[in-house]
């Protein structure tokens, strides 16, 4: 989730009075804002991220007077009409086509809002816009330019222009290579022939989107008109970001400005600080919340969450939503609103009434019992790591790695493939105990996975249980025994056992079991080879068992019992 | 009479400290920094100026200092120590009368018991000769009481234990240790949460580890460009790279929820939804998709189902984070079921977990709406985040054919079972340490 520094002061004057830090704390805890940390007047909040209009102080104080009362409803913010115009060239169409924008007038910046409205733009290029591949924002001096613009693709070698923070003009290639900015957001556009730019009637360059402004349009310390770009390749989220921006700047007293952005014959004004509608129904949003709020209840819960109410009726209301909300797709979304307002703290936990049988799954009932019989034999159980290294699984036994799993994208090379068998992570962990007092038994139930093509999701998972005995003596016949101990105990009879050959074992110490000719297990004395390699200095015997073959376990999968019903 | 203590037993079979480290030396090419050496041997710390006394005693190695390190050099073989020969033969007598022992193993003794890896057992021989009052009273038995120590079942049947006296044990001496076969306390908190669900009517279920991004995240109403799809956040594989998606109908049902909301009532994601991103197989993230599956071939309400299983996560595996993790994951779903349904569930669980106060806040989640987060109260930690939590949306539901709501829980199970196991580090969950899993207690 993203995290945002605000001013406890800062805070409190935008929501229009003084409150004592904990309640501060409880209520932004109710409204999807957590407190992370508070030292002097430096809040660290963290923020719930579908809410990008809430990336700022401006955005939590407008919701907090809600919650609390001091104002609620719909604010109207207003536009009047200004002169910026954007002539958008066709020859952004495939790199970068929508662009928005607004001239905020009468801005008297202090150190708490020029940090605020940073901020705003920094958090919401890292989230909702997508590291600025969806949207980005471009903030500029509105006085140092003319406000006739043109947003059109441009060769790179034919942009020349001084980007903020550079000392000296460099072309649109040189601008991606040689600035820090160019160089981690160049990709975005680095492919196409021409790259976004935006300038204005005299040429001078407001900037190359999404990745550096011109140093023309410089914000400095006496800036108070601000012109804001925001380009895109959604239509609907460059309106958004536009719109949280320019009101944000409104809660601070800046007079709006509409521009006109004429994509060749259509034209559109910018930004729509318009509400959009939604409906929503009484007694579907009473159903969710398991509450009976009346119409009334309803409309006053949606005011103090910022919402205008346009008409009600018996049935429910049709609500004002307010230009800034870019997460409302759903009546769900509305609902869900009601109940922040409502307070979850208030909301009274209850139990359905249907009761139901619970039921589990049959291999997880066969490994219970498995795993208690291994305790009987005296193994202890262990835990390893489904995720684990090739090396691990097939290089230090001697075994092909046919059939596993692999991760294209691990972090470290020793958990970069499933696991297909337990025996290796069991060799593993007697090596890491070679000096505790032995007989050392140890045992894994648990899930191997390989490749499969005879299943959707081409690969099958697998529930096994492995074992291990080591110590200064131990053969062939000890794990023998064992596993005819747990294959009788289980209620299995009719299993073979034949000589095999097997990598990992010692020649002729090794047998696997069938039932009805499957092969169901291995076992044997493990090769000193192995030993060697996993520097286990006494003998080992092992075996590895398929329980869902040998116990031929098949998942039925039905529906719910209901004991009763009310 | 000798026999070896505990340490003892341990040099008998592991070897003696110092030629451990000499054979780690030689192992090493020779010569080796102590800290190396140490390493290499399994040493203790501790041990370190006993091993390196014994080393110069010995003349098993030479030690040197060089930059304020030390080094130990050895050339050659490791002779067989006496003083190690001398340990297995008590080891594998277990007790030993002195004057049984060859001669040269007679000095060996005196440095192991200087040492300390010997006890001594006193076996003085007294001469007794009755007085004549003694033997008067034993002419006055008619039987004589003969001492034994152990009855043996000869003893027991012919009834001669009648005439024996048992001779009495120290009862408070120390017995061996006993390493018991034992399940591991993390799964058996698994099966104590099992166990509650099963009593609250939840059936279990489970589906593939290897899972299509479209059960993953598709059906969730996950954006294909949201930021969990990204390789920084799952594992996508290199083999099996591409699942089918068979249910035709339904691919075409999410296809248009993402793209324009289709029936659902919902807006859309307004993009154009790209079929081969959902076939992508990848390592499974979430076991809500387990509840997308479990949903999807269960459409009759009532639907109560868990699963308390593995998902994956791109992370570096230290004391915090891991790679793989438990999940444990609930939904119900009912016709007039609702969000204080959820909060009762959620209230319930953790009272019987005996987890604590809990509370529940506004959350996000891209599937849930309402969503829910709530916290417990931990003696020292705080408040700890417990469970994320939500309504499915009519998103996730409508194209699956549910047409009653559904409620769903997510628990981090991992932190909960540091918590109640009283472990810090992560990786603890799946211990290799074998004296640790022997004798950590199975209750918490």
């Amino acid at each position: 989730m993203p995290t945002l520094n605000v001013g406890y002061s800062d805070l409190c004057k935008l929501i229009g009075k003084e409150m004592p830090i904990e309640l501060l704390e409880e209520k932004l805890f109710l409204m999807k804002c957590e407190v992370e940390n508070v030292s002097g007047d430096e809040m660290l909040l963290e923020v719930t991220s579908d809410r990008p209009d809430l990336l700022c102080s401006e955005g939590i104080a407008r919701e907090l007077r809600g919650l609390l009362d001091a104002e609620t409803g719909l604010i109207k913010y207003k536009t009047a009409p200004g002169d910026m115009r954007v002539n958008v060239d066709q020859s952004v169409k495939r790199i970068r086509p929508y662009i928005a924008g607004a001239i905020v007038r009468n801005l008297r910046f202090t150190d708490d809002s020029v940090r605020q409205i940073m901020q705003l733009q920094e958090k919401l290029h890292l989230t909702y816009c997508r590291n600025r591949t969806k949207v980005s924002v471009g903030v500029h001096d509105a006085d140092k330019v003319t406000h006739k613009l043109t947003y059109a693709g441009i060769a790179p070698s034919k942009i020349r222009f001084r980007p903020l923070g550079e000392e000296r003009e460099m072309n649109g290639s040189q601008i991606l290579e040689s600035t820090p900015k160019g160089r981690e957001y160049g990709w975005i556009i680095k492919d196409f022939p021409a790259y976004p730019l935006l300038y204005d009637s005299n040429g001078n360059i407001l900037s190359l989107p999404p990745i550096i402004n011109g140093v023309v349009t410089q914000v400095t310390p006496g800036t108070t008109n601000l012109l804001m770009d925001v380009t895109g390749t959604d239509l609907k989220l460059v309106n958004f970001v536009n719109n949280i921006i320019v009101s944000t700047l409104a809660e601070r007293g800046g007079v709006v400005e509409a521009a006109k952005v004429i994509y060749g014959n259509r034209e559109i004004r910018t930004p729509d600080l318009k509400p959009s509608t939604a409906s929503l129904n009484l007694s579907s949003a009473n159903d969710m919340l398991g509450l009976t709020l009346k119409v009334s209840d309803v409309v006053a819960l949606l005011k103090r969450m910022r919402y205008g109410v346009k008409s009600t009726s018996k049935r429910g209301v049709t609500v004002l939503v307010p230009p800034y909300r870019a997460d409302i797709m759903h009546e769900a979304d509305l609902v869900e609103d009601l109940a922040i307002a409502y307070g979850y703290n208030k909301l009274q936990p209850t139990m359905p009434f249907t009761a139901t049988i619970g039921s589990e799954r049959e291999i997880t009932k066969l490994s219970r019992k498995i795993r208690d019989l291994m305790v009987g034999l005296g193994f202890i159980e262990v835990l390893n790591y489904v995720m684990t290294s090739t090396q691990l699984i097939s290089g230090k036994m001697g075994t092909l790695s046919d059939g596993v799993v692999e991760v294209a994208n691990p972090l470290s090379s020793d958990f970069a493939v499933l696991r297909n068998w337990l025996l290796p992570g069991l060799l593993s962990f007697l090596s890491c105990n070679k000096h505790v007092p032995y007989p050392q038994k140890i045992f894994e139930c648990g899930d191997v996975v390989s490749v499969s093509d005879a299943v959707p999701t081409k690969s099958v998972t697998k529930k096994r249980v492995g074992a291990v005995t080591c110590d200064y003596r131990t053969s062939y016949e000890d794990i023998q025994a064992s596993l005819y101990s747990l294959l009788r105990n289980a209620g299995s009879d009719d299993w073979h056992l034949q000589r095999i050959e097997h990598p990992s074992f010692i020649k002729g110490r090794v047998a696997e079991i069938t039932i009805s000719s499957k092969e169901v297990a291995f076992l044997g004395e493990i090769h000193p080879q192995l030993l060697e390699s996993f520097e286990i200095e006494n003998p080992v015997t092992a075996f590895e068992l398929d329980l869902e073959a040998a116990f031929k376990i098949v998942d039925s999968d039905t529906d719910h019992v209901v004991s009763t019903r009310q | 009479m000798v026999q070896l203590n505990q340490e003892g037993t341990s040099y008998a079979q592991l070897g003696l400290p110092e030629s451990r480290l000499v054979k780690a030396v030689l192992s090493l090419g020779g010569e080796a920094s102590l800290d190396e050496a140490i390493s290499k041997a399994h040493l203790g710390e501790d041990l370190i100026p006993i091993v390196l006394g014994w080393i110069r005693r010995k003349r098993l190695a030479e030690i040197q200092r060089r930059e304020g390190l030390i080094y130990i050099r050895s050339s050659g073989q490791v002779q067989q120590d006496p003083d190690e020969s001398t340990l297995r033969v008590i080891y594998e007598k277990g007790e030993v009368s002195i004057e049984e022992l060859p001669p040269q193993m007679k000095e060996t003794v005196s440095r192991l018991k200087s040492r300390n890896l010997l006890e001594l057992l006193d076996k003085v021989d007294r001469e007794v000769e009755l007085t004549s009052k003694g033997l008067q009273t034993q002419e006055l038995e008619t039987k004589t009481a003969k001492t034994i120590t152990a009855l043996t079942a000869e003893i027991i049947t012919t009834g001669e234990w009648r005439d024996v006296e048992l001779r009495q044990y120290d009862v408070t001496a120390s017995p061996p240790t006993i390493y018991p076969g034992k399940k591991n306390a993390y799964v058996e908190f698994m099966e104590e949460a099992r166990r509650i669900l099963l009593t609250m009517g939840f059936a279990e279920h489970e589906g593939p580890l290897v899972e299509a991004e479209f059960w993953n995240f598709d059906v969730l109403f996950q954006a294909q460009d949201h930021p969990a799809r990204e390789i920084h956040d799952s594992y996508i594989l290199r083999n099996p790279i591409s699942a089918d998606l068979d249910d035709e109908e339904l691919v075409e049902r999410v296809r248009r929820t993402h793209e324009n909301g289709w029936k659902t009532g919902s807006t859309g994601w307004g993009y154009k939804w790209n079929q081969k991103i959902a076939e992508r197989l990848i390592l499974r993230t979430q076991t809500t998709a387990v509840s997308m599956r479990y949903l999807s071939s269960h459409k009759n309400p009532p639907v109560k189902m868990f699963c308390l299983s593995k998902v994956f996560r791109p992370d570096v595996l230290d004391s915090k984070h891991s790679m793989e993790f438990t999940q444990l994951e609930g939904i119900v779903g009912d016709r007039g079921i609702n969000l204080r349904h959820l909060l009762g569930f959620l209230e319930t669980f953790a009272s019987v977990m005996r987890l604590g106060k809990i509370r529940f806040k506004p959350g996000y989640f891209p599937f849930t709406e309402p969503s829910v987060e709530s916290f417990i109260k931990h003696p020292t930690l705080g408040w700890v985040e417990f469970v994320g939590a939500g309504m499915f949306r009519p998103e996730v539901l409508k194209p699956l054919g549910i047409d009653f709501p559904v409620i769903a829980w997510g628990i981090g199970f991992d932190r909960l079972a540091m918590i109640a196991l009283g472990v810090n580090d992560i990786r603890d969950l799946h211990s290799k340490r074998l004296e640790w899993l022997r004798e950590k207690p199975i209750r918490w």
